[in-house]
């Protein structure tokens, strides 16, 4: 009742300040005060500051004052407010011009979200043909950024498409009245009316919704982007949808949500990164503001390297990848930060289980600019020590990570980006091996558009990751030894877009990566030590790429995006290579001689085509069928023998013997929504041809090892899979359910003996998990309780298991199985939470909530890994000199409490 | 907006990352033939154990691979063979077989109707300089009791190599450090344990056993207590960690650890041994036993017999293999297991499983006594003739073995 109260109060009150802001008769001018300007003013200020010019008639306007605050609205949104006001309309000559009208009877404004009438094109060609070509960008309408995969729909024709990677769209249209409906998840559907007159230009813009979303609603696909996007395998996710994710250990994740995607799993509790239908981490090019990324988690994979809070769109792509993209084969993770709102100061802060966050937002230069300033810091030991692991228990584990966003508009056409990151992590295992990792990231970006069909974007991008790795076993501090290591990645790459007309959007450009790699720096570690020093050689390498795509519009069904990269890497001195004899297998003992080579003298050249195609075919306004195919070449990869990914990893460049690793993917999909785009679907099937892939023989020694190319060998992998995805996406219940089926294989091909793994017979990758099931469920109880649960299974990785022991001299030694033969259990593991919201009757300053969730609910022992350790013999007549473990991380329910705050 | 700020309370202090015993549904392939042979440059028997292997979940580790033909082929087409000794054991005959630097050797092993064979292998013999020298150090002790961990410090003598090439890189090694320690104990007293005759009334439990009239024929108690015992070092078959190539050949090898050897004086035996025994009408009447204090011996000898192998590519690598599946202990970035590679192969059925290494290499053996000094923190090595002692672990009293170091 009082609430009620409460509200008419609320609504009296806003009544009647309408009242007095509209009654100011004209002869109190003097006393208005300076925050409401006239319509002159917004005039002068739209042709000053936005280069926007403004018609009308002043007598229209007699009397009206608005408020200064309009004119940090966009400039839609100021027409729209100033012409509700007066009871006009508007019209857009096109994105400079604007013309205000009377109000008609019976237009189209009926809808509070739809926009006025606005004429588009030259009105001298009007009626000169019987269809025009419409194009434009899609943009935020609070930011100004653009807007990728919204819809742009003619509901009347049948006729839609979706805005591109730049948010540029581009539809042919019957000539005459239109009306647009515009659709982007987590903004306000938008209705704008328009009269085509001839081909011609218009920039759409979309507000955020205030529409609160289910907690786990994390995709930001437009509810029927699935349906109309030419790209496939594409997983979006915006500021609303982030705010949404599912909470890791109290902290909102996105690597870990998007190991929850159809396509996409991680290694389990612990781990690094995320495997892409088979494919390994470094496959993977996680991108932020451009700047690649080599390790993207903290303490042991528990976190990953964002922060979650400073983060704005996420973009993953697992096939159709375009031709502007390339370097990496299996997905594409592109991930840019933003302020919620680049023109209001927020400071946000958050406390963690084993963190705490500090954000800073800020406009700067009348709003021209804005700032994001953010850290975090860890306190984590704490947790360690709770975990009854002698190992855990006598390990540490500290992070912290700094980052910065200054974007600067300098005018309309001109945008610069600048950003900042660095972390920092060291953690010790057992007091026997310390580790130390730092991550440092820089761009700049600058964006210039040329005119509305024509942009380019300049982006110089930095990351160095430095690590260390030492080993002190106390008793044997004569060998004790620290390695260190280091990449360096630098980037140039230019892009320019140009939308020629109604069918063909073009984009073209050239990339640059300059990576230099320091294998390893091998030294004594303290004192007491007598290892020697060993510094593995220096890599260096050149890879340029230029790219052409075009995104053709066949029909009004049938959208093509076809493309051609071209890569060429090249392999710089100084440096030595080793000329082995014709000995059938690489091995130190076949070493007849080495040649060196001198500063950028080119050792190795490699080249080749990547073509990518892309098809849709939308088979009704539901239902569409995409075909897409693409080949990657990647000349760095990752070189390990451990089943889980480490910070000491060595990366490794392609040189003479290490071929580049090359990616051919065949996808196709097909999506249909329902029920208005409530629930939608999709299935995936998809083909792997891997060529090159870096494989290990038995017992290879990886670290400090100057001929590496002895450690390894270059096998085939063949990954194949058949995704299912169901969501729905409104209602009480909401949440998904997505099923893979999916095989990762690997080959070797060598005649030779020691060049095969298993008799050359395909085996299972160390990504190789056949099944896996995903079901998240959102469920709203009431108006202030929510419930929500996720549901994981999936096959058990590969591994290999001992099968015979014997004895050789006084040492029990084990057979092992073919590699990968055998598999852990299966994994499955239930979460479930429950969210209470704070009365929204209790007057606060913020309002809260509190959620309670229990990670692992039935408390399954999953297998972190299986391994074989030398005991003492329990019994003396016995030989069980050996015993088989299963690793666990999680073994019982794990519950935790959790408030949040808004304001 | 809404935004998590605080998280309160963490309501299971625990996350309980543990492990526990697994036993897989493992298909074990069939028994594997286990091989151990060595061939050296050395003029002595050389041994081959041969041995089955069994499924791992298996209560036994291995069998005796008994009623096989075994013979040696070297690359002159001569056949040496083998003769079954019992338990696996293959032995050559010293006057029909030495190995010779420069020959290339293939093992032969014929059992159960299979033919298995080894890669051949080449005994090379690089001349090669060394020098051998000690420092006294301390190092750290941690021994766990249970659930606790104690952690002290001791003094011990490292041995270091210095390896220098003559004419050519150094090729791989591996050394065999056995290091002998004598020990003399001072007999502080003898006591006897008297069992009382079946016809005596008497009892014996008063008096000293010196007076007891059953001790007439009892020769004295000898004064001085002398143990030995042999040890093999515990840890990994050492090897060298550095490879030549053409580019950068390996001349040198400096400080290349041997061994590192506690100072502190091992107790040898027991604080009493039995040193005779009392015999009474053809029966067991007691025992005279000798007391001595084990903290204070009297003279205590090192000494270190260092075999040094120079071995193939391939030897080098099974033992590398062998030291990283015995140092597995389940960490979390552990490398993945990996087949053992042996040179032992089934040339009659491909199909059939054979593991271990026949080891060919050359061999140089020297012994030393050694000297550490506290006090000067170093170790005095001076070259000195032992052998292996036969038994390697014994005691006696009163009469040293014939091979004692005075």
């Amino acid at each position: 009742m009082s609430s009620l109260l409460n509200l008419k109060r609320f609504i009296f009150w806003i009544v009647i300040s309408c009242i007095f802001t509209n009654a100011y008769p004209q002869d109190t001018e003097g006393l208005i005060p300076k925050s409401y300007i006239p319509i002159d003013s917004i005039s002068g200020f739209l042709k000053q500051n936005r280069d926007t010019r403004l018609f009308y008639q002043q007598e229209w306007f007699k009397d009206k004052k608005f408020h200064s605050s309009y004119l940090d609205l966009s400039t839609m949104e100021i027409m729209e407010r100033i012409t509700r006001m007066v009871g006009c309309d508007y019209f857009l000559i096109d994105s400079l011009t604007v013309v205000i009208v009377p109000k008609q009877a019976g237009s189209y404004n009926s809808d509070p979200s739809s926009s006025g009438l606005v004429a588009i094109g030259d009105p001298m060609k009007y009626g000169q043909s019987s269809k025009a070509v419409l194009q434009g960008k899609v943009l935020n309408g609070k930011t100004g950024e653009p807007l990728a995969g919204a819809i742009v729909f003619v509901e009347k024709h049948n006729l839609g498409t979706t805005s591109g990677a730049k948010g540029v769209y581009s539809i042919e249209l019957p000539v005459g009245e239109n009306r647009l409906t515009l659709k982007y998840i987590g903004f306000e559907n938008k209705y704008v009316n328009i009269k085509l007159l001839s081909d011609g230009s218009f920039d759409l813009e979309l507000f955020e919704s205030s529409v609160k979303l289910d907690e786990v609603q994390i995709s930001a696909q437009q509810s029927d982007a699935n349906v109309y996007r030419t790209q496939m395998s594409v997983m979006k996710f915006d500021t609303k949808a982030l705010k949404e994710l599912p909470l890791t250990l109290g902290e909102k994740d996105i690597i870990k949500s998007i190991s929850l995607l159809p396509g996409i799993q991680s290694v389990g509790e612990f781990g690094t990164g995320f495997n892409v239908r088979g494919g390994g981490n470094d496959q993977n090019l996680i991108l932020i503001e451009g700047a690649p990324v080599i390790n993207s988690s903290h303490l042991f994979g528990l976190i990953s390297i964002l922060n979650a809070n400073t983060v704005s769109n996420v973009t993953l792509m697992k096939a159709g990848i375009p031709a502007s993209f390339g370097e990496r084969s299996s997905s594409i993770l592109s991930i840019d930060m933003g302020p919620e709102n680049p023109e209001r100061l927020k400071v946000k802060a958050g406390i963690g289980l084993i963190n705490s966050s500090l954000n800073l937002e800020t406009p700067l230069v009348n709003k021209k600019a804005s700032l994001i300033l953010g850290g975090r810091s860890s306190y984590s030991n704490w947790l360690l020590h709770k975990i009854p692991d002698i190992d855990l228990i006598n390990s540490s584990a500290n992070f912290y990570d700094i980052n910065g966003l200054l974007t600067i508009k300098l005018n309309p056409k001109n945008k610069i980006k600048l950003f900042g990151y660095l972390s920092q992590d060291d953690f010790s295992l057992s007091n026997s091996y310390i580790y130390d990792y730092s991550n440092l990231l820089g761009s700049a970006r600058w964006t210039h558009s040329f005119s509305d069909q024509l942009s380019s974007d300049l982006l110089a991008s930095y990351s160095q990751y430095d690590y260390s790795v030492a080993g002190v076993d106390t008793l044997k501090k004569y060998d004790a030894y620290q390695i260190n290591s280091q990449i360096k990645y630098q980037s140039l790459k230019w892009n320019l877009s140009y939308i020629l007309n109604n069918k063909h959007n073009f984009d073209l450009g050239w990339n640059a990566v300059l990576y230099n790699v320091l294998p390893g720096m091998e030294t004594p570690y303290g004192p007491e030590s007598y290892v020697k020093d060993l510094t593995i050689a220096p890599e260096k390498a050149l890879e340029l790429a230029l790219y052409l795509s075009d995104n053709i519009s066949l029909s009004d069904k049938l959208n093509m995006e076809v493309g051609l990269r071209y890569s060429h890497y090249s392999l710089l001195g100084p440096g030595n290579v080793n000329i082995y004899n014709n000995a059938p297998s690489l091995s130190l003992a076949s070493i007849a001689d080495t040649l060196s080579y001198s500063n950028n003298e080119i050792i190795k050249n490699y080249s080749g085509p990547e073509p990518r195609i892309s098809f849709r075919y939308v088979l009704n306004s539901n239902s569409s069928l995409k075909l897409s195919y693409n080949r990657i070449n990647q000349y760095i990869n990752l070189v390990s023998n451990t089943s889980v990914a480490t910070p000491s990893d060595v990366m490794k460049l392609s040189d003479t013997y290490l071929k580049p690793l090359t990616m051919d993917q065949l996808a196709l999909g097909y999506y249909k929504n329902f029920f208005q785009n409530k629930i939608e679907a999709s299935v995936e099937v998809y083909y792997k041809n891997l060529y090159n892939v870096l494989e290990y023989r038995d017992g290879a020694k990886i670290l400090m090892n100057n001929q590496i190319e002895t450690a390894l060998l270059n096998a085939m992998g063949y990954n194949y899979g058949l995704e299912f995805f169901i969501k729905k996406n409104y209602g009480k219940l909401n949440g998904w359910i997505s099923y893979t089926y999916s095989r990762s294989l690997r080959k070797t091909v060598s005649k030779v003996e020691a060049d095969q793994i298993n008799e050359n017979k395909a085996f299972p990758s160390n990504f190789d998990k056949p099944n896996n099931l995903v079901v998240i469920g959102n469920y709203q109880i009431s108006r202030r309780w929510r419930f929500s649960g996720t549901f994981t299974y999936s096959t058990g990785r590969p591994v290999t298991l001992p099968e015979q022991k014997y004895n050789y001299q006084d040492y029990h030694l084990i057979y092992y199985s073919d590699r990968n033969k055998y598999r852990l259990p299966d994994y499955h593991r239930l979460d479930l939470s429950i969210t209470l919201d704070e009365s929204l009757r209790i007057r606060k300053r913020w309002k809260g909530s509190w959620t309670v969730s229990v990670i692992n609910l039935y408390g399954r022992k999953n297998a972190y890994s299986v391994y074989y350790q030398n005991d003492n013999p329990m019994q003396p007549d016995t030989y069980t000199s050996g015993s088989l473990y299963k690793m666990y991380i999680i073994g019982r329910p794990f519950p935790t409490l959790t408030y949040n705050l808004s304001f | 907006m809404r935004y998590s700020i605080i998280l309160i309370v963490f309501l299971s202090l625990s996350i309980s990352a543990c492990r526990e015993l697994y036993v897989p549904d493992v298909i074990s392939s069939e028994q594997a033939l286990v091989v151990d042979g060595l061939v050296t440059n050395q003029n002595e028997p050389y041994s081959v154990y041969v041995s089955w292997s069994v499924p791992f979940d298996s209560h036994k580790m291995s069998v005796p691979a008994t009623g096989g033909k075994v013979w040696v082929t070297d690359d002159l087409e001569n056949s040496y063979s083998f003769m079954d000794i019992g338990e696996g054991h293959y032995l050559s005959d010293p006057n029909d077989f030495r190995g010779i630097p420069g020959s290339t050797y293939s093992l032969h092993i014929e059992i159960n109707g299979e033919l298995y064979e080894s890669v051949p292998q080449l005994l090379s013999l690089v001349p090669y300089e060394r020098t051998i020298y000690g420092l006294v150090d301390r190092e750290e002790i941690l021994e766990t009791v249970g659930s606790v961990t104690r952690r002290s410090f001791e003094n011990v003598a490292k041995i270091y190599l210095n390896l220098k090439s003559q004419g050519g890189s150094l090729p791989r090694f591996r050394f065999d450090p056995i290091q002998i320690i004598e020990s003399t104990y001072e007999v502080v007293d003898t006591l006897e344990e008297i069992i009382p005759p079946p016809d005596s009334k008497k009892s014996l439990s008063t008096g000293s056993p010196f007076d007891s009239p059953f001790l007439k024929d009892i020769p004295l108690p000898a004064t001085a207590h002398f143990c030995w015992r042999t040890l093999y070092p515990e840890d990994q078959i050492t090897t060298t960690s550095a490879v030549s190539t053409p580019d950068e050949p390996i001349y040198e090898i400096n400080q290349q650890l041997i061994g590192s050897f506690p100072i502190r004086r091992m107790i040898m035996a027991r604080d009493t041994v039995n040193i005779d025994t009392i015999w009474y009408n053809e029966e067991i009447l007691g025992f005279v036993t000798a007391v001595f204090d084990t903290t204070q011996s009297l003279v205590h000898h090192r000494f270190l017999i260092l075999n040094e192998h120079q071995i193939t590519e391939e030897a080098y690598r099974f033992h590398e293999g062998i030291k990283e599946q015995s140092s597995a202990d389940g960490k979390i970035f552990d490398p993945l297991p990996a087949q053992l590679k042996g040179n032992i192969k089934c040339v009659s059925n491909p199909d059939k499983l054979a593991f271990g290494l026949f080891e060919v290499s050359s061999q140089k053996s020297s012994s030393y006594q050694y000297f550490p000094h506290i006090g000067s923190g170093t170790v005095r090595i001076e070259p000195y003739e032992i052998s292996i002692p036969d038994p390697e672990v014994g005691n006696v009293t009163g009469r040293p073995p014939s091979w004692w170091v005075y």
